[in-house]
């Protein structure tokens, strides 16, 4: 989907709104101060980081969507909270489609991916050619750092040096295949390094706890 | 109603607007006029309008105004390329998971698909389609396939290929429906899903052959239902 299409004529709201997105993702990744106190407001939130109200709404119902927060009943979000499932519901999705997106991006080599970049499941995804596989993908991705903000500060945490040696390791192998043009070996090494990360999170993923939110059927 | 409220029913009734046809590819929207249509202010318009942007629904002309997207070949093959495997999988994992219920649910939905195609009503066949697929990605029981669906919303993009079909094409479809039901009874799930790819490809085709500006004009309706934009 053509995301980029001509902002300049909408840039200046669009820019505020996407400044306190930034800021808000943050501080929840973070589990900075501003989200610290439960129930999350526009109004006084627009307050607190000194903007226009329009901006702060916008992003609150964008992190609403990408699954930072949940809405409230009687109004506002707060952060949403993971459970085991939801860890599960992810990673199946994931699994169906990044690997796909990997043997895709093997068979035009010319926009492969680096292993060392942040944004590797993101760089895989665009070098798929499919832009709206893509932004699924991304979605997705999004989803797992929000996600991790509940499950990181859970303990028995591996140290956070061994999983980055791991994960380099495993994007290099998926970045190799994909330079080789070697498709099917692309789509079964991100197959498993996704299976691999998903042991990690899913025994991290917080318990169950009574009462809460989010409760599916 | 809280402001959020109004701001997100103007989106929604915007989106409607534009998937279902009633607004072409290519007309140019007046913010002025759309407040006044929804009898809503300026700032739940514009800030509908940015969503819409974002999602690529909406794009802007060379003087920077707002106009409905029209969907490129490419963009349809890709968007139809995701829901394969999306749906195909939802419908794999409602073969095993899905309830009695919601069995009944679905059964109900495909009688009143039979009725409405016979009226030939194409409006209330694309809402059936759009609640019958809905259930189903539901059934699946994975929470962030329902939320990735419904925030990209392309099922509506299929259901307007429907609208706009043939009626030899609607036939078809409410007898997939019909298929479909059987297999998630049976939870034939390799069946099921490989005939969720199937229906989908014959909406891709559909849309495709009736060029992608028939798409909206799902609401001026025909005997033969596939009208191009002029």
């Amino acid at each position: 989907m053509p995301r980029e299409t001509s902002r300049e004529a909408i840039r200046r709201p669009a820019a505020l709104a996407d400044a306190a997105y930034d800021r808000l993702r943050s501080d929840l990744l973070e589990r900075g101060p501003l989200t610290a106190g439960g129930r999350i407001v526009a109004g006084d939130l627009a307050a607190r980081l000194g903007m226009s109200r329009t901006p702060v709404r916008e992003a609150l119902d964008r992190l609403g969507r990408i699954g930072y927060l949940e809405r409230l009943d009687g109004g506002g979000y707060q952060r949403r909270r993971y459970r085991t499932r939801d860890a599960r519901d992810l990673h199946e999705l994931r699994l169906l489609l990044e690997p796909v997106g990997a043997e895709l991006a093997a068979a035009d080599r010319s926009r492969g991916p680096g292993p060392d970049a942040r944004s590797f499941h993101a760089d895989v995804a665009s070098a798929s050619g499919n832009r709206v596989l893509a932004h699924v993908i991304e979605l997705l991705t999004e989803r797992v750092s929000a996600m991790r903000t509940d499950l990181e500060h859970e303990g028995r945490q591996r140290s956070r040096a061994s999983v980055e040696r791991e994960r380099r390791i495993a994007h290099a192998a998926v970045a190799d295949a994909i330079r080789r043009g070697d498709g099917p070996a692309a789509r079964r090494a991100m197959a498993e390094h996704l299976t691999f990360e998903a042991r990690g999170v899913l025994t991290r993923t917080a318990p169950v706890e009574p009462g809460a939110s989010g409760a599916d059927a | 109603v809280t402001r959020t409220s109004v701001a997100s029913s103007a989106y929604t009734k915007l989106r409607t607007a534009i998937v279902t046809g009633r607004i072409a590819p290519g007309r140019v929207l007046s913010e002025g006029r759309i407040a006044a249509d929804f009898d809503v202010s300026r700032t739940p318009v514009r800030q509908a309008l940015r969503r819409l942007e974002l999602e690529g629904h909406i794009e802007r002309d060379g003087r920077g105004r707002p106009i409905v997207h029209a969907l490129t070949d490419r963009e349809l093959a890709e968007i139809f390329a995701v829901r394969e495997l999306l749906e195909g999988f939802g419908a794999r994992l409602a073969a095993t998971r899905i309830s009695d219920a919601e069995i009944d649910q679905l059964a109900a939905i495909v009688e009143r698909d039979w009725m409405a195609h016979r009226r030939g009503d194409v409006e209330e066949l694309a809402r059936l389609n759009t609640e019958f697929h809905g259930l189903i990605m539901l059934a699946s029981r994975n929470r962030a396939l329902v939320e990735i669906v419904d925030e990209l919303q392309w099922r509506v993009v299929g259901l307007s290929a429907f609208a706009v079909g043939t009626k030899a094409d609607s036939e078809r479809f409410v007898s997939e429906h019909a298929r479909m039901l059987e297999l998630l009874r049976e939870g034939a799930t390799g069946e099921l899903e490989a005939l969720v790819h199937e229906h989908l490809r014959t909406a891709h085709h559909v849309l495709a052959a009736g060029s992608v500006g028939a798409v909206a004009s799902g609401g001026e309706r025909g005997e033969h239902g596939r009208r191009r934009v002029a």
